[in-house]
């Protein structure tokens, strides 16, 4: 069991990850997001890394409850660890959250890699435990 | 903008640059802590477009990207992330 820190002043719930490319690694803080389907990264993040649309295996288009939102495409992620848990070459989305990012956003932790773990929230104490 | 190349702990990266974002090289980041304790800052700015221009210029092979502070939405603004979906 692992427990990891959530921060109740922010207005949606962050966790930490680790990621890597073909060019090294970052640490980036990604939304918890049980309702995007795919693991999301903003563009520019990833190329960082050394990633390019030239790697897209899919164009994808976001949709919400409010119709289409944006067109992006997706690429095999070399590796991620988050909440304690490694992840090899697992499909991403890539999108410019060109809204979203000005308020502090680099990607969404999708329900795609949620559902991998047991976990439990204990809000008042501001802990995502991992089991 | 780039930065001096001092190690900072978060307490003063907290107060030096709240509200920007900023890219921290040499840092210490326990894995179950939400925010990094230290870290060299790289660049920083206040706009994300001028972050990522930023982040993109000799990018190092480890770094850290991270918000600064509390964000902050225009009043009667509500982010609705869920029910998104992806299609091919």
């Amino acid at each position: 069991m692992q427990t990891f820190e959530i921060d109740r002043t922010q207005d949606i719930p962050l966790v930490t990850s680790r990621i890597y490319g073909p060019r090294g690694t970052r640490r980036v803080q990604l939304v918890f997001d049980t309702g995007a389907a795919k693991t999301q990264f903003h563009t520019p993040v990833l190329e960082s890394l050394g990633y390019s649309a030239s790697q897209a295996i899919h164009m994808l288009s976001m949709s919400g409850p409010a119709g289409p939102l944006q067109e992006g495409y997706s690429l095999v992620l070399e590796h991620i660890r988050v909440l304690g848990k490694n992840f090899n070459e697992i499909e991403v989305g890539v999108f410019d959250f060109d809204f979203l990012s000005e308020d502090g956003i680099d990607g969404l932790l999708g329900f795609d890699l949620i559902r991998e773990f047991h976990l439990e929230m204990n809000g008042p104490r501001s802990e995502l435990i991992i089991y | 903008m780039p930065s001096i190349y001092k190690k900072l702990s978060w307490e003063e990266i907290k107060q030096r640059f709240d509200r920007e974002w900023v890219e921290l090289v040499d840092y210490e980041w326990e894995d179950t802590k939400l925010y990094p304790s230290s870290g060299v800052v790289r660049v920083h700015a206040k706009n994300r477009k001028e972050f990522d221009r930023l982040i993109l210029q000799n990018p190092p092979e480890d770094s850290a990207l991270v918000f600064v502070g509390k964000r902050k939405r225009p009043e009667n603004v509500v982010l609705n992330l869920n029910l998104r979906r992806q299609t091919p």
